[in-house]
């Protein structure tokens, strides 16, 4: 049995990946799109990214738009590949049943 | 995990990447749901006007329409770079200025080429450039804008050949109807 990323397996975690892999590569998500894209408090998804920073797998930076702060997150190639072979460890899971 | 859950996951995760590159790349679509509109007002107010032999009421229809799509494009332009920093949106900026540039170039030929004294030959070389610009818009972007800027010019020329006394009406009708509809569909399918 192929194993599951335990970074990426927790379910919102998974889906900012998705959304974040979504983009193109190069692309930076804006973290209130983020955020409203996936329906999480800033709270929870502050507390994800975190978490998938750690892991190396998305960039946070966070810049000023005149006084306004804003925060860009994009994935990292690690995270794409990780996000990758999430995708096909669990295809193939479907495919050994 | 079960076999349901598994697939259920898969889904989801190909519903939140389709939502977040819709969402991200919106730029191209709304951009050309805004000219669509006001192509289909404009050339349809135009060809009523001249119907109705109002020629000198045509550049205060066009006047304001023009006014409000470039202010609804920075708008446009400035909302979505500020959502997400995408290939589209990090172009409105370098396009705007492309569109004014070709908007003197026009009004340089017109100018030298005295275009001016017949309204439909202005028309064609204003439907055209735009045409050209979608084109080459769709280059870098979505290749579906390259095959509306392509309809576009065609449509044009066919009118302006066969058809001449219906060219703004086609136009309002086929070129605004194909840059609203190619608008939504970009949105659908990201670009």
């Amino acid at each position: 049995m192929p194993e599951l990323d335990p970074v990426i397996h927790q379910p919102t975690r998974l889906r900012i990946m998705a959304a974040l892999v979504g983009l193109d590569e190069g692309d930076r998500a804006d973290f209130t799109f983020l955020r409203d894209l996936l329906g999480l408090t800033d709270g929870n998804l502050s507390v994800h990214l975190q978490r998938l920073e750690e892991a190396g797998y998305v960039r946070v930076e966070k810049t000023f738009v005149g006084r306004r702060p804003k925060t860009w997150v994009w994935a990292t190639t690690e995270g794409r590949a990780a996000f990758a072979a999430y995708v096909d460890a669990l295809e193939n899971i479907l495919y050994l049943k | 995990m079960q076999t349901q859950d598994i697939l259920d996951d898969l889904k989801a995760i190909r519903q939140i990447m389709e939502r977040a590159r819709r969402a991200s790349d919106g730029f191209g679509g709304w951009f050309m749901v805004l000219w669509g509109v006001i192509w289909f007002l404009g050339f349809a107010g135009t060809h009523i006007l001249l119907h109705l032999q109002r020629e000198e009421a045509i550049i205060w229809l066009w006047a304001p329409l023009n006014t409000f799509g470039v202010l609804g494009s920075i708008y446009l332009g400035i909302r979505i770079a500020q959502r997400a920093r995408t290939k589209s949106s990090t172009l409105w900026a370098p396009l705007l200025l492309y569109w004014l540039a070709l908007a003197a170039f026009d009004g340089v030929l017109i100018w030298q080429l005295r275009l001016y004294t017949n309204g439909r030959h202005v028309a064609l070389l204003i439907v055209l450039t735009i045409a050209l610009g979608y084109i080459q818009f769709g280059l870098f972007t979505h290749w579906s804008i390259s095959v509306i800027g392509l309809f576009l010019g065609l449509l044009a020329v066919v009118l302006v050949t066969w058809i001449p006394a219906y060219f703004n009406l086609g136009i309002a009708f086929l070129g605004g109807g194909a840059l609203i509809g190619g608008g939504f569909w970009v949105l659908r399918h990201g670009g």
